[in-house]
């Protein structure tokens, strides 16, 4: 059962990896590609935020994350449990830049602590995989900047 | 904004909770500007400064070569901004005014038209990576500091 219990999906950017880092720390930048609700963020040790996330069906879930671990541009892990939940899942991203291409691998870990029902396995495979293959990517890979 | 004319200026503005003093830095200081905006081998907020940077798409790269025009302080800075090789010389302006503790910014981008009618300079270009460096890098920016 604990294999079953983690969720990894990798993928490869065409951005530099501090524009990643950015992307995966920064509140601002997290709000358009991540959670629209995102209060603020810090990719610093011990650091926590709370934020509420609507959903389709008009319910509403409180997310609760806790920075545990920050290699600056390598890796960061929290925390993340939702208002229901008495113990914590664990997320990591991990980067690995090679010129200007990124790999990125996501570990969500310790699934079965989300007690919601709606937070299965398959949902969050769906949900990581939205993230990393494709708003994620959209969001570093925009060259906006090169049509100036 | 497809229908924009080449020879409108083409206007980006945005509002940010940081006061103008911060955003003036951000705009000016090159250890700053590296953080969000072209990676400049130097800059100098002085009339005269002339700079340059290659950018553009992997496959097709354009030199870009800019003189500094206007400066005052907190409030406005301009700096002409033409292509090596082609034609037309056109000028960007950043206005900084106070908005209730944080500051307004916009970016006025004038004379387009005076380069070549070809897609690689039309208006709407313009306003796409002006609006991604107001609303995603130095928003992101002045967040971060």
């Amino acid at each position: 059962m604990k294999n079953e219990a983690t969720v990894t999906v990798t993928q490869t950017y065409q951005a530099p990896v501090d524009r990643v880092w950015q992307a995966i720390t920064n509140a601002e930048q997290m709000r358009r590609w991540y959670f629209l609700n995102i209060i603020d963020f810090e990719p610093e040790t011990g650091f926590g935020t709370t934020f509420d996330e609507k959903y389709d069906d008009g319910s509403t879930r409180r997310h609760i994350w806790k920075v545990v671990d920050v290699i600056p541009e390598k890796m960061i892990s929290y925390e993340w449990r939702t208002g229901n939940d008495a113990d914590n899942s664990l997320v990591t991203f991990v980067l690995a830049a090679e010129g200007n291409i990124t790999s990125i691998c996501v570990i969500h870990e310790r699934i079965d602590r989300f007690t919601d029902p709606d937070i299965t396995l398959e949902n969050l495979q769906k949900g990581w995989g939205y993230f990393i293959d494709t708003t994620l990517k959209n969001f570093v890979e925009q060259t906006s900047e090169q049509l100036l | 904004m497809e229908t924009t004319s080449r020879s409108q200026p083409v206007i980006v503005e945005r509002s940010y909770s940081a006061p103008v003093e911060k955003v003036w830095r951000a705009l000016t200081d090159n250890e700053q500007m590296k953080q969000w905006f072209f990676k400049l081998p130097e800059f100098k907020a002085e009339p005269g400064f002339e700079f340059e940077f290659e950018a553009g798409k992997d496959e097709k790269k354009f030199m870009h070569k800019c003189v500094v025009k206007e400066v005052i302080p907190n409030q406005r800075l301009s700096y002409s901004w033409r292509y090596e090789g082609y034609e037309g010389d056109s000028l960007v302006s950043f206005d900084l005014s106070d908005d209730n503790g944080g500051t307004h910014v916009k970016i006025t981008h004038t004379g387009l038209d005076t380069f070549p009618n070809v897609e690689d300079f039309a208006p709407k270009n313009f306003n796409t990576g002006w609006s991604y460096f107001l609303n995603d890098a130095l928003a992101g920016f002045l967040e971060k500091e």
